[in-house]
């Protein structure tokens, strides 16, 4: 399969649209729950701030700033794991205690990036709080969100865990709908593309559980039976016609024939009598080969096949047609090949190949070179006739095969329409397959025989 | 000859009677499978023209009946043509001949000359000669007024079926069946040409036709009249 097939793929469609819609979703939630949780220990770490804030206000309030600044030495040096930073200045702006750098002096919120005293360690983002004692001196302290790196590595591995988790899971869903669903749905299509190329018994499988697609398959089935059904009913009624009508046409064409025979000497009536005959002929021919044609679509087994050698029958066609070739001054290449056998019906395949070729001289002008050809090409056994006349134009090339059809060019030369029906029909009752390709000029039929 | 025509359609079985009655054969006609299968069983028949339908008893059976009952007269079994297997059946029970309805007299007539003439064909012959014409079989050569003429072998079939049922005709589609197998008939003009080549093949320098065409029928190999 091509990339861009692949990627056409309905299942594959829906794997990778059910991901991105999955993947966002999580984004979403998982960015909410985030952006939340940060506010709340923001919120938290103010509140901390504030009161140690109000805690030093009041041992400055108590002890001055001498308390003071034993307590927050005290504190710098119990504090283990959450990291508490400070400044103190004295009313004319000098460090009393801490390791703040200075800030402007003002009472306010802020955050900043800090020295953190230690050797080896990173600088600190922190919150900072500011506070104009009542002695003059200005106290600044800032602690570090240490929970929101927590939060972060949380948030992170949460995230790749989710991804992972969608990837998995859109993948074995876009693979349970191929293999169910789509599966299905690339069934009906096989069945439906058998039925176009002309197995018309076949049928879209419905599995009886009232889906969209088994009912989709219900419907598609009750319209083939219908087509089925009209088409049989045509059928069956141009069967009975030339069936019905044989029996008076006969009739008729002996009553033409005992008039001819009581002749009483006019040449008027004679010749008129012999034009009737011809034309009534020409009925009784139109109606037998509608027959016949019938009598081979409806030959259900292979009772009558044989083995049948292509090669002698082809040679045999070299010999019955060579001097008709000859007087009407066309070159005829026949390749008989060697033993070349097929299982089948000779009587019938006889008249396959003979309707080809008597297709190629009644719609080639005189000269034109055929050519009947036997050949072996992987596997399989080709029979080709071919002509260099004018061709078929490609948009009438399946049209000839149905029953009656006539080109225009075509009309008025004899024959009925039926010759490629019947040619048709034998090969499908051969399981053989028969195309008509541009000999560029010209036309090739082709009568495959697959192994 | 003495024909017997088994054929239940009143219509096509008065016209063949009266056909073959012109032509100066005594005809017994007989609409009825059974009774036609008790007339034929008398034996005394040159030719018998039987139908695959019959209401009774069908065509099958009753040529099966008669060659069990060792009959030998030949058969010219009339056939459907939606019915193909009806003709493999009707020449596997034993018929000679076989001929699709609807058919043309003249075609009948042809057939049924050529089956009754069958009998002297039996006796090996080696020999084929119609006036100055001669084919022996054995050594496949044909010559005419002693001069020997090279034909092809499927132009030597075709002289020699015409040579055994000289005097008679012999229609087209007699001649697609045994020259070529060619069971139905190609709108072409195969014969016509065939028939040309091998004309002037035993006619030239000569001047004696031997071939002569019957209008409307077929071909016919005789003696200058």
């Amino acid at each position: 399969m091509s990339l861009s097939r692949f990627f056409r793929s309905t299942g594959v469609r829906f794997t990778l649209l059910y991901v991105v819609l999955y993947l966002l979703s999580n984004a979403i939630l998982l960015g909410a729950l985030y952006l939340t949780e940060t506010a709340r220990l923001d919120e938290d770490l103010r509140v901390r701030v504030d009161s140690r804030v109000e805690s030093l206000v009041s041992q400055y309030r108590l002890g001055g700033v001498t308390a003071l600044v034993d307590d927050i030495a005290m504190r710098t040096r119990n504090q283990i794991k959450l990291r508490t930073f400070y400044r103190l200045t004295d009313a004319r702006g000098r460090l009393v205690a801490g390791s703040l750098p200075p800030f402007p002096k003002e009472e306010s919120w802020r955050t900043a990036r800090v020295e953190s005293g230690k050797e080896g360690r990173e600088p600190a983002t922190v919150l900072l709080r500011t506070v104009h004692l009542a002695g003059g001196e200005w106290l600044t302290v800032g602690m570090e969100p240490v929970q929101h790196e927590a939060i972060d590595r949380l948030f992170a591995s949460a995230g790749i865990g989710v991804l992972l988790a969608t990837l998995l899971l859109g993948v074995s869903i876009g693979a349970l709908l191929s293999t169910g669903f789509l599966r299905r749905v690339d069934r009906m299509t096989s069945a439906v593309e058998d039925i176009m190329r002309g197995h018309m018994d076949r049928r879209v499988e419905s599995r009886r559980s009232g889906d969209e697609l088994d009912r989709l398959a219900a419907s598609l089935n009750a319209m083939l039976d219908r087509i089925d059904f009209l088409m049989t009913e045509m059928r069956e009624v141009t069967n009975s016609v030339a069936h019905d009508l044989r029996t008076p046409l006969s009739r008729l064409r002996r009553r033409l024939e005992e008039a001819r025979q009581a002749s009483l000497g006019n040449a008027d009536a004679d010749r008129a009598l012999d034009l009737a005959a011809v034309e009534c002929e020409g009925v009784l021919d139109t109606f037998n080969a509608i027959l016949r044609i019938a009598q081979v679509e409806g030959t259900a087994s292979a009772a009558s096949f044989g083995v049948v050698d292509l090669s002698e029958l082809v040679a045999t066609f070299d010999d019955a047609y060579r001097p008709l070739a000859e007087e009407e001054g066309r070159p005829f290449d026949v390749t008989p090949g060697e033993k070349i056998a097929v299982r089948g019906d000779r009587e019938l395949l006889t008249q396959l190949v003979s309707n080809l070729l008597d297709n190629a001289l009644k719609h080639t002008p005189p000269a034109t070179p055929l050519r009947l050809a036997l050949e072996r090409q992987a596997g399989a056994v080709r029979l080709v006739v071919e002509d260099r006349g004018p061709g078929i134009p490609e948009a009438a090339r399946k049209k000839v095969f149905d029953r009656f059809f006539r080109l225009e060019a075509s009309r008025t030369a004899p024959g009925n329409g039926l010759g490629l029906s019947l040619v048709a029909a034998i090969a499908r009752l051969h399981g053989a397959n028969v195309a008509l390709e541009d000999a560029a000029p010209g036309l090739r039929a082709v009568l495959t025989f697959r192994k | 000859m003495k024909i017997l025509v088994v054929e239940d359609d009143g219509d096509t079985l008065s016209y063949v009677t009266r056909g073959l009655g012109q032509l100066g054969h005594t005809v017994d006609a007989v609409a009825d499978g059974r009774e036609g299968c008790d007339r034929a069983m008398r034996g005394i028949y040159d030719v018998i023209v039987l139908d695959r339908m019959l209401p009774e008893l069908d065509g099958v059976s009753i040529l099966k009946n008669i060659r069990v009952a060792g009959i030998k007269a030949p058969v010219l079994f009339l056939t459907a043509i939606d019915g193909i297997n009806d003709r493999v059946a009707g020449l596997d029970a034993g018929a000679d001949d076989y001929l699709v309805k609807p058919f043309a007299f003249s075609e009948l007539a042809a057939r049924v000359h050529a089956l009754g003439r069958r009998p002297a064909l039996t006796n090996v012959e080696t020999v084929l000669k119609v006036a100055d014409l001669e084919m022996d079989l054995r050594r496949h050569m044909v010559k005419r007024d002693g001069k020997v003429v090279e034909l092809q072998p499927r132009e030597f079939k075709l002289l020699e079926y015409l040579m055994r049922n000289a005097g008679q005709v012999v229609t087209r589609t007699m001649l697609l069946e045994h020259v070529w197998d060619f069971h139905f008939d190609p709108r072409t003009k195969i014969i016509e040409t065939h028939m040309s080549r091998l004309r002037s093949k035993i006619e030239s320098g000569t001047g004696v036709p031997l071939i002569h065409t019957v209008r409307g029928a077929g071909y016919s190999l005789h003696e200058p009249e």
